[in-house]
This record gives structure tokens, sequence and C-alpha cells, in this order.
């Protein structure tokens, strides 16, 4: 091919983009893990420092060993590490929840046509239910039941919003599978949930695998309904993180630290995914 | 075939990539199990000092009859009764007031206590909802004046007056809670719903070293005409400000609250020494008029010689910059004087006058007010499930003696409230000198703030209004209008006939130059 | 009849739909009552003996309440913003990294990480970032030769630009994939074939790759306008509404007025109406739609 003086500067100039692209996604993630190893001092100093003077682990320490966090930041928090086991175990048990119900509503939609279109489509438009319009009165009801600050409660209020994810992915790839194979199980003798249970299923594992993934970064992320709907009992993760401001200022460096701890159980997640992540958030109509 | 490859290759180096992640999370995981000493700490200083201070809490707690009496009936309650709790719902940075006597409350009682702390933006909507969900999880709350009213219409607090009639907690008398501040704190209804655990009030801060040094004494008089001292008036202060504010070397002529939530007060203060209440008789708005107008235009052109010309320092921020000695002036509540007087905080010890907020001049009077809005009182959660044992925990933290040592925490966010802790000596070691009497003096000087129905509603309203007037947004006619038609529909949605009882209550409180000028 | 209701395939549905009742059926009934009558804890009765007070939240609303009506005006201006520069961002990095280059794989996985990182988390990233002596500013100084100490969360119009980037620094990866794998299908014969006739890549660009990635482009719109609608985490944690009430959206506004004052039945009433300007703008975008998600 020939070689125009135009070509190399297009050359230079696709890589300074490319290059342009990678730093305002990394400036962001950087900064957090920059912030979370320095110490106080050096927080928010002016002019801001790009690389800690002082590597330091105090901020990890101080997620889970409070105690000097009265004296220093004049705040009583308790270490993070239940914060972190309650948004496991809600992010898990909804995304159970989630998948198995699902699951059974995306063959249902799938093979036999329930409720028409309506059904399906009145699934995807939980989404468009603002989610603070349903958790006032979830909020006075699950008051009146007891269910407010239990882990019972979170998990169906996960449970039911991302219900929308599970039906749609599990039902575009129960789509991928030929009805043929369940019909000659039949045929074979087996019963329709048979069928369903030994045939459908486990040829669906990768996309099981994936969507219940992606339920559990939904689950681990979400913050609006955690905050309202949790006290002391089953705060999550992300109600802890915005608990760590005092009066006496912002403890940039904890928030930062614990933000690098919670994230990275989803970005872990979400690589393993990725082939799947297009066909997650566009409910299934795009296949990668 | 080459793809095929690729993806093997890629899967494999993804496991790879998952086994060690899985390790790095595993090590992680079990971090949080070694014990302190692990890490190489040592006890640094304020440990040793925080050591030291409940040593003498130790001897001085017996001291005090309130205190006693208190212990005894909760010593009482709590025998044979195994893993008694109370919870105490606290903002953040508060619990360190409580922390003195924690530990001779836990031993002489045998029962433990939990602190819960959110901060302190997110009090009241916490507070809002435990009235809403009604669980009971909390014991002890930080009912603040402003919510005084609509917690205890949303029938959130316990009627706290039989117990006191039981206990004495001494409210009234030589030990008492300053008189005036206390009725519009703890009482509504002409009932008792807590115990005042924190009096705030604005105070002027000021550089005495700068006030009598003569360099600036001989400038001040030529440039302005009048000599250099302790303002008295509004116009004094201004121009002291605009005197000493030095940008380029980083010295501001003041600090001014302009961040969000914050902004109510200052403008509140100036406007009510002018002698003008801010609803009439009928619950009318009276602010959009040339004294508001002219108060929020000051307000606004002071701006550019305060704050470095930032908007956005917190009350904290103020603070440190004030203890750092790089601002002649502040307004502040007695948490301020206590931090500028602490050594590992300030760098201005010994160098800070208090005063009496300046005022304004008007009919020939000498009109100061000090805006009195916060603070916080000790109620008992009306579904508690211990409620004489958390009243006995009230008293005995809010107790003459006992409570002494909570105030007197220099990073604390309590201040005085008892008339005995003028005098006390622990209390007098962490305020300034001279600050006391000072203090005292001011407390005559408050003027209550939206104590009504709504009350956060009414100061929301004039906070987002003036913060979006001091940030260029609106003009200040139209930010004072827009809060007068605010204020009008807040006060037709929570009933006028309440509000204008209420209200009529509340002037009863004013200072008395005050009322002497509007009436 | 009862055979039917029985029948496997509605058996299989049957916990979804007992969720769904529970969880928002339900509670949505309860919220019809309370946006027809007149509640607040302050009125210290329980919350089924409130008044009846027909229409009355929804006329305050519409006619009376300046802050909720900007709130929903501030809302559109930032999905249109936001949708705008996602889509034209999305595409100028499909364009980029169409080709094979060295690096790519690792490239494409560090730039799609945005869409995993909590939402909280970015906006906490990004309060840091813009702070008046953050590096944000450190950079605009260094690229402008001047001292920029800009506060830009306090200020009322500019403390939108952290929360739009936050929300395009999010969910941009998502629409560049998207488009990324909608240029693979892009027929090769039709692109050698305009080659052949001399076209210019940009004029191949916009006849012939445009048009057939309208749909994709219209389904982004629709599944990312969802979401951003109900953006919140990051107003919250950047500047909680803003100075004064400036960047409050919906959402803030009703966590404002309904969790902080806990007026609770005059955003119930607030609900409502947004409820329906969202389905009434879905359903018309939705509609074509329609047959593409359900056919496939």
């Amino acid at each position: 091919m020939e070689k125009s003086p135009g070509y190399v500067w297009k050359k230079v100039g696709i890589f300074a983009l490319r290059l342009l692209v990678f730093l305002f996604t990394a400036l962001p993630i950087y900064w957090m893990i920059n912030t979370s190893f320095k110490p106080e001092m050096e927080w928010v100093s002016f002019p801001p420092i790009w690389f800690p003077k002082e590597l330091t682990w105090d901020n990890y320490i101080l997620l889970f060993h409070p105690e000097s966090m009265i004296e220093q930041f004049h705040i009583s928090l308790e270490s993070a590490w239940p914060a972190l086991i309650n948004s496991g175990v809600i992010s898990v048990l909804s995304t159970a929840l989630c998948m198995v119900i699902g699951t059974l509503c995306a063959y249902s939609i799938s093979r036999f046509r329930v409720g028409g279109n309506f059904f399906p489509m009145s699934i995807l438009a939980l989404r468009m239910f603002p989610p603070i319009a349903v958790a006032l009165p979830v909020l006075v009801l699950f008051s009146t039941v007891q269910l407010r600050d239990t882990y019972l409660g979170m998990i169906l209020a996960y449970a039911c919003f991302n219900l929308p994810f599970s039906v749609w992915m599990m039902k575009s790839f129960i789509d991928d599978v030929p009805r043929e194979l369940e019909e000659a199980a039949i045929v074979d003798g087996m019963t329709p949930t048979g069928a369903m249970l030994k045939v459908t299923i486990p040829l669906v594992k990768a996309g099981v695998a994936a969507t219940s993934l992606f339920i559990f970064i939904l689950c681990w992320s979400e913050f609006l309904f955690a905050f309202i709907l949790t006290d002391t009992e089953v705060a999550t993760i992300t109600v802890r993180l915005a608990r760590y401001s005092t009066d006496t200022g912002e403890m940039y460096g904890a928030r930062a630290a614990l933000g690098v701890i919670a994230t990275i159980p989803p970005v872990v997640i979400g690589y393993l995914i990725q082939n799947y992540l297009v066909r997650g958030l566009t409910f299934g109509a795009i296949k990668r | 075939m080459d793809d095929r490859k690729n993806g093997e290759r890629g899967e494999m180096k993804r496991r790879t990539f998952v086994k060690g992640a899985l390790a790095a999370g595993a090590a992680a995981m079990a971090s949080p199990m070694l014990p302190r000493w692990a890490f190489g700490a040592e006890k640094d200083q304020k440990t040793i000092d925080m050591e030291e201070a409940a040593m003498q809490i130790e001897q001085a707690y017996k001291t005090d009859p309130v205190a006693m009496r208190a212990l005894e009936a909760a010593k009482t309650i709590a025998k044979g009764k195994k893993d008694l709790e109370l919870t105490i719902f606290m903002p953040a940075g508060a619990v360190i007031n409580f922390m003195p006597f924690t530990k001779i409350w836990e031993k002489e009682t045998g029962s433990k206590l939990k602190f819960f702390e959110v901060v302190n933006v997110e009090v009241d909507q916490k507070l809002m909802q435990e009235a809403v969900t009604k669980s009971g999880k909390f014991d002890v709350l930080p009912t603040p004046p402003l919510s005084l009213v609509d917690l205890v219409d949303a029938k959130l607090l316990l009627d706290i007056g039989p117990l006191a009639q039981k206990f004495d907690p001494e409210l009234t008398g030589p030990n008492g809670i300053v008189e005036g501040m206390d009725r519009f704190t703890m009482y509504y209804k002409g009932q008792l719903w807590g115990i005042n655990s924190d009096m705030d009030i604005f105070s002027m801060y000021l550089r005495d070293d700068m006030l009598n040094d003569p360099k600036n004494k001989e400038a001040f008089q030529k440039k302005y005409g009048y000599p250099l001292d302790t303002p008295k008036v509004y116009k004094q202060l201004f121009d002291q400000i605009k005197f000493f504010d030095d940008p380029k070397a980083g010295f501001a002529g003041g600090f001014a609250y302009r961040k969000r939530a914050l902004c109510w007060m200052g403008w509140l203060q100036q406007f009510a020494s002018n002698g003008l209440w801010m609803f009439d008789e009928n619950m009318k708005p009276n602010i959009d008029n040339e004294v508001g107008l002219k108060v929020l235009e000051e307000q606004v052109e002071i701006q550019d010689y305060c704050n470095y010309k930032t908007k956005s320092y917190n009350w904290n921020d103020i603070y440190k910059n004030f203890a750092a000695g790089k601002g002649y002036t502040a307004f502040g509540w007695p948490s301020l004087g206590k931090y500028a007087n602490a050594p590992n905080t300030s760098k201005v010890i010994g160098k800070v006058r208090t005063a009496v907020p300046c005022g304004t001049e008007v009919k020939g009077t000498l009109v100061q007010c000090a805006q009195a809005s916060l603070g916080r009182c000790l109620s008992v959660s009306n579904y508690s499930k211990n409620p004489e044992f958390a009243y006995c925990y009230i008293q005995f933290a809010t107790a003459p003696i006992v409570s002494a040592f909570a105030v007197s925490k220099a990073t604390g966010l309590f201040d005085c409230y008892r008339k005995s802790h003028f005098t006390n000596p622990v209390v007098e070691k962490a305020y300034p000198a001279g600050m006391l009497p000072v203090l005292q003096e001011t407390m005559k000087a408050a003027v209550p703030g939206f104590f009504l129905r709504g009350g956060k509603e009414y100061k929301d309203a004039l906070d987002a209004q003036l913060n979006a007037a001091y940030a260029g947004a609106t003009k200040p006619k139209d930010a004072l209008k827009n809060i007068s038609e605010e204020w009008e529909k807040i006060t037709e949605r929570q009933g006028r006939e309440g509000q204008i009882a209420r209200w009529k209550e509340l002037r009863e409180y004013y200072p008395a130059a005050f009322k002497k000028v509007a009436g | 009849m009862w055979k039917k209701l029985t029948s496997l395939p509605v058996l299989m549905v049957a916990p979804v739909q007992l969720l769904i009742w529970f969880m928002v059926i339900f509670p949505t009934i309860v919220l019809v009552w309370l946006a027809f009558c007149y509640w607040t804890p302050q009125t210290g009765k329980s919350w089924w003996h409130a008044d009846w007070t027909w229409f009355h939240n929804f006329y305050e609303l519409i006619f009376d309440d300046p802050r909720f009506i900007w709130s929903i005006v501030r809302t559109i201006i930032i999905f249109g913003v936001c949708m705008s520069v996602e889509l034209v961002a999305g595409m100028i990095m499909a364009l980029l990294f169409q080709t094979k280059f060295f690096g790519k794989k690792l490239l494409v996985s560090i730039l799609i990480a945005p869409m995993m990182v909590i939402p909280l988390v970015i906006g906490q990233s990004f309060y840091m970032l813009f702070l008046a002596q953050g590096p944000i500013n450190q950079v605009i100084s260094w690229l402008t030769f001047s001292n920029f100490q800009f506060d830009w969360l306090s200020h009322p119009i500019w403390a939108m630009v952290p929360i739009m980037l936050g929300e395009i620094w999010n969910w941009t990866p998502l629409v560049f994939l998207i488009f990324m794998s909608g240029l693979t299908t892009v027929p090769e014969n039709q692109i050698r074939a305009a080659q052949g006739l001399g076209a210019t890549p940009t004029q191949i660009f916009f006849r012939i790759s445009l048009p057939i990635l309208k749909p994709l482009i219209l389904l982004v719109v629709v599944i990312r306008g969802m979401e951003i609608f109900k953006i919140f985490d990051l107003v919250f944690v950047l500047t909680r509404g803003g100075p004064g009430n400036s960047t409050e959206t919906i959402t803030m506004y009703m966590y404002n007025v309904g969790i902080e004052y806990m007026r609770v039945s005059y955003i119930a009433a607030s609900a409502f109406i947004v409820l329906a300007l969202v389905v009434i703008g879905a359903v018309r975008i939705l509609k074509p739609l329609q047959y593409q998600l359900l056919e496939d």
C-alpha cells in the first residue's frame, strides 16, 4: 500500500485518540486506587498528588479495625466486614431467587407464549418504574409487617426489580435452543418438566451462569433501596460507603479504600462474563 | 483455527487470572482477622489523653447527686436482666462526647451501650423514618429543636415529664439549664420532651492579636475614621473584614457560611438584629422588604472578602482555617472556641477574642442577636423497649458534673448548657480564657429559629433561596419573594391556626432589647 | 378453566406473578390511595386513616410546584445531553477500535470496566476529581497556562458537568460494545462496492453503516433512557440536589421531599405523574421495537 504523507499523521492521530480514550477511562479508577493508599494529609492536598508520597495501608486497616476512628475522625463505625457479608448474602440469595423464578417464567414465555405480548412487556415495564416511588409505600408496608431492615425484605425487593433482566435474558438464551430437542425428549417418554430440566437447562448453562453473575452485579451495586430500607442490621456495602462522612470532613481515604474493595467483585465478574454483557444490558435484544 | 487457539489461550489466561485473584482475595479476607498489633500500631498521645480524662471522671461523678440518683435507679432496673442494651442514635462526631463516661455506665449497670451514628444531614431523615417504621430500634434519640415539634406530633418521643418529676434532673435552679433557651428546645405544649445535651449559639470570634496591634489600629483609624475595636454593629464588622482581607498573603478577612444547609444562619441573625419579626402575628412572612433586601445585599457583598472567595466551605473547613490562623473573624458555635484552644488543632491559642455577635442600631438601641437554632436534646423514643432505663441514661449523661466532662471534650460537638458549666474548672480549661462569661452574655441574646411545625421546611426554603442568591443564580429581590411564597405555602399546609399559636409562644423568648424595639 | 390455570405453563409463571403482586402491584395500590390523600407522619394518624383530598396533590404538583417541574426538565436535559454524547462517543470509539491492533483485547477489556463500577463509587471518585483543588482543575490549568481553581460542585450550572460526565463515563462502554458488534454486521460487499465506486470513508459511514445501525441506536436510546431517567446515585453523592435545587433530578426531588420531609402522599402523586410521562414516552418509541424484541 502506498504510504501517503497523510498516512503517518492518520496513524498518529488514531493512536492519540485511542490513548485519550484510555486515559479518560482510567482516570477515575486510578484516582480511587491512588487515594486509597494515601495518608490523611495527602487526600485533598493542593496541588493534587498523583502518586502517594507515602504509600500506606492505613485506610484499609481503618476499614476493618476502626478503633482509632473515634479519636481521629470522631465517628464510631463498626468494621466494614459485616457490610461486605450483608451485601454478599443479599446479592447471592436474591440472585438465586430471581434466577429460579425468572428462568421458569422465561421458559414458559418462550415455549408456551403465556400472556401473549402483554405479559413480557409488562415485566420490562418494571424497569420504568421510578424505584423511589415504590420505595415509599414499600417502606410503609414493610414497617407494618416488620420486614424492614431484614434480609428477607431486601432479598424480595432485589429479586423483584431484577426480574426483567432474568426473564428477558433467559428467554433469549432459551429461544436459542431449538424446540425440536424437547419435543424429541417428550416423544421418548419424558414429562414436559423433565424435558425442561434434563434437556434445555443444561444447554443454557452458560446463559444461566452469565445471567446470574449479571444480576449479582446489579444487586451488589444497588443503592437507593438499600439506603431507604436498611438501618443497622443489614446495611449493605453501598450504604456503608455513604456513611463515611463526618462533620469534620469526608474520610476520602477510607471511602476510596472501601470503594476499591467493593468494586473488585463486580469488575472481576464483569470481566468473566464480558461476552454476555451486551445481551444482558439490552434485555436479550442484541446477541453478540 | 487461529481464533480457536486464541480462544483457548484466552480461556487459560482467564483461568489463571481468576485463580490468582481468588488467592489474593483469600489473603485480603484473612487480614481483618489479624490483630491490630500485627500492623505495628502503638498508643498515641490522643489515646493517652483519653485515658487520663477518664481517670478524672472516675472520682468526680460520685459527687454528682443527679447522676447518682439516675445510676441507682438504673442499677435497680438492670438487676437480674441479662443482655440489657441501649441503642443511642447520635450524629456523627457526637459519640466522642459520650466516651468519658460510657465505660462507667456499662460497668455500674452491667449493660451495654450501642452507638448508631449517621452524618448530621441525615439525622432528621432517619428520625422521620423511625417515626414511620416504629421499629423501636433506638432508645435514645438526638432531637434537634428544629424538628422537636414535628417529632412530637409524629408521636416519636416519649413525654418524660413524669419521669423527670420522679428522678429530678435539676433542670432549674443554680445548676439548671440556661433559662430562655431551655423553653424552646425541650418543651412543647407544656410538656417535657427531652433534656438538653448541647446548646449551640453563634458567637463572634476575632483575632485578639490583630485587634491589639498598634500598627493596625493606626491604619484602621486613618482609613475608616473610628477606632479599631470589637465591632458592635455589622457595619463595623464588615469594615474590619475588608480591612484585614489580604488575598496575596492567603489571609481571609473573614469566614462566611455559604455551603448549602448553612447559608440561612448568618442572614437570619443579621436580619433579626434589625428588630423585625420574621413573621407577623398571622404568620405572614415579613422578610420581603427593604431591611431584608439590605441585609441580603450586604451579605452578598462581603462574600468577596471571605473564604478566599470559595463557597464550598463546610463548617469544619471554616474551623480548620480559622484555627490555623488564616482568617481574621468567624461566627461560630462555642465548639469553635474549644477548637481554637486545643493544642493539636490550633495555631492561634491565646489569640482569640470572643464577643457577643454584633448587631444593628435601631431607634437608638443596640440590638444584638445570636442565632440559636441548633443544639440537641436527648429524648426517649416512644417505641423503646426500656423507656425508664433509657431515661436514667439521659439523666446521667446530662447531670451537672458528668456533663461537664462531655462538654469539655475539645473536639466534640457538644457545648455548655447548664449554668454550672460556666464555672466548672474542667470546662474552663477547654475554652479560651475569658470566653465563658461572654458566652453567658451571648445566651441572653439568643434568637429562636423555626421551632414550628415543619420547621425544617421553612429553614430549607430559606436556605435554598439564599444559597442561590449567594451563588449568583437568583437576584436578591427575587430570592426574598420566593422565600415568602414558600413560607406561605408551608404555613397553609401545616395549619395556620396551630402555627400562629406556636409563633406567639416563641416570640416571648426573643431578647429583651429586640422586643423593646420591635414592639 | 381450572385445568388451564393449573396447567404447567401458568404454574411456571406463578412465582414471578406472586412476587410482582407483592412487591409492585400492592404497593402501587397503596401509592394510589396515598396520592389522593394528605398524609405525613406528623399528622399522628396511621396512613390508612389519612384524609382524602381528591386531586389536590396533583393540582399542586402541576400548577404550584416549579421545583417539581424544573426537576423533570432537568432530567430531560440530562437525558438529552448524556444520550447524545454517549452515542457519538460510543460510535467514535467503535470506529477507532474496529481494526485489530496490538493489545486490542486487553484494551477493550479495560475500556468496558466502567460499566461494572458501582455508581456510588463513581460518584465519590468524581467528587474528588472535581474538587476546587483537585486534578481536573490542575489539568485544565496546565492546558490553559492559568491558575484554574473553579469550584465545580458549588456552581448551580456547572455542577451538572460532573454528574453528566459520571453518567457518560459509566455507560459509554455499553454503547461502544453494541456499536462495535453492530459494525461487524455491515455487509462487506456493500462497502467494497462503494469503495470501488470511489466513495470516501466518511460517505461509506454515513450512507451505508449508519442506516444499518439505526435500530440499534433506537434500542440503546430506549434502554439507557429508562435508566438515565432514574439517575440518583451520582446526584446524591456529588451534589445532593446541588446549590439551591439546581441539580435536582426527579428521583433526587422525590427523595428530598419524600424522605427528608416525609411528605409521602405528595410524592406518591408525583410518582404517578412521572410514571405517566415515562410510559407515554416509552410506548411511542417502543412500539416499533416491540416486534424486533419479541420475534428474536
